[in-house]
């Protein structure tokens, strides 16, 4: 029975954990085998995969060169005053 | 050990700071830049005031435990003082308490009547659209999607950061989510990208 595939209610109630590396193991393993017959579950998940790349690259800008040069000052500043 | 990691001006002494914290700089400006709702100058100052921080205390840093949630908490502590100072306070929710996600499958993230989009849905999207839909939710969804979308810190990490109990970090990121997309869904369907209706 634990190593069957899991239903849709249950796909869908860890969809979450799943996408987001939580699930390890069987209960991983469980979840993707439902999912890769799933016609109704799988494009959840196709769509919250796409979801989660999509906002990753779209707020991943880096801090200005000026800014980490001031920290490096404030940083040295504080040292030298035995901070 | 002392490494050079700036500009050539010199070395930090505090051990494995260099090492250990730097790194982390263009995340803890990007997380403090979405605290703030997009205010760059505040970003500056509140990543700089994270690193005095941590500096000052690095000495109640494990090594090698990973700096990076360790940042975002002071981080976020300093944010929450901040705004104590201004007296804005974020606005507190009840609404974690008896929310349960089993109410809610990932199936309702649109309203029953509308199809799901197909993926190429965020292809039409410019950074700036997302960046304003992120910056819309309220701080206590904000910083939960932020932390996971967007910097890929686990549930556990989470907790650490914002010393949320496990389920409210869970349902917090649920529903940030939803709004968010749903927010996208309303936007795209403003501006013709997709079209609205019933499936």
């Amino acid at each position: 029975m634990k190593d069957e595939a899991a239903s849709c209610r249950e796909t869908m109630d860890r969809l979450w954990e799943l996408l987001d590396s939580e699930l390890h193991g069987p209960d991983s393993e469980r979840l993707q085998a439902h999912l890769d017959r799933c016609q109704s579950c799988f494009p959840q998940y196709d769509f919250q995969r796409a979801y989660r790349a999509f906002v990753a690259s779209c707020c991943r800008h880096d801090a200005p060169p000026e800014l980490r040069r001031r920290i490096f000052m404030a940083l040295l500043e504080e040292e030298s005053r035995g901070g | 050990m002392t490494v050079a990691t700036g500009p050539g001006e010199g070395t930090l002494s505090a051990p494995g700071f260099a090492e250990e914290a730097l790194p982390w700089l263009d995340a803890v400006y990007r997380f403090a830049l979405r605290l703030t709702g997009g205010d760059t100058a505040e970003a500056e100052d509140l990543a700089q005031e994270t690193f005095l921080r941590a500096h000052r205390h690095w000495h109640t840093y494990r090594r090698g435990t990973g700096a990076r949630a360790w940042l975002f908490t002071i981080t976020r502590n300093t944010f929450l003082r901040r705004l104590e100072r201004l007296a804005r306070r974020p606005e507190v929710t009840q609404t974690d308490v008896g929310f349960d996600i089993g109410d809610v499958s990932p199936t309702d993230i649109f309203d029953k009547d509308v199809a799901l989009p197909d993926r190429e849905f965020f292809d039409s999207f410019i950074d700036e659209e997302v960046i304003r839909a992120v910056e819309a939710l309220p701080t206590e969804f904000r910083e939960v999607v932020v932390l996971s979308d967007v910097e890929g810190l686990s549930y556990a990490e989470i907790v650490e950061v914002t010393g949320l109990p496990l389920g409210t970090v869970k349902s917090r990121l649920f529903r940030g989510r939803r709004q968010l997309q749903r927010a996208l869904y309303e936007y795209a369907v403003e501006m013709g990208y997709v079209r609205g209706g019933t499936s």
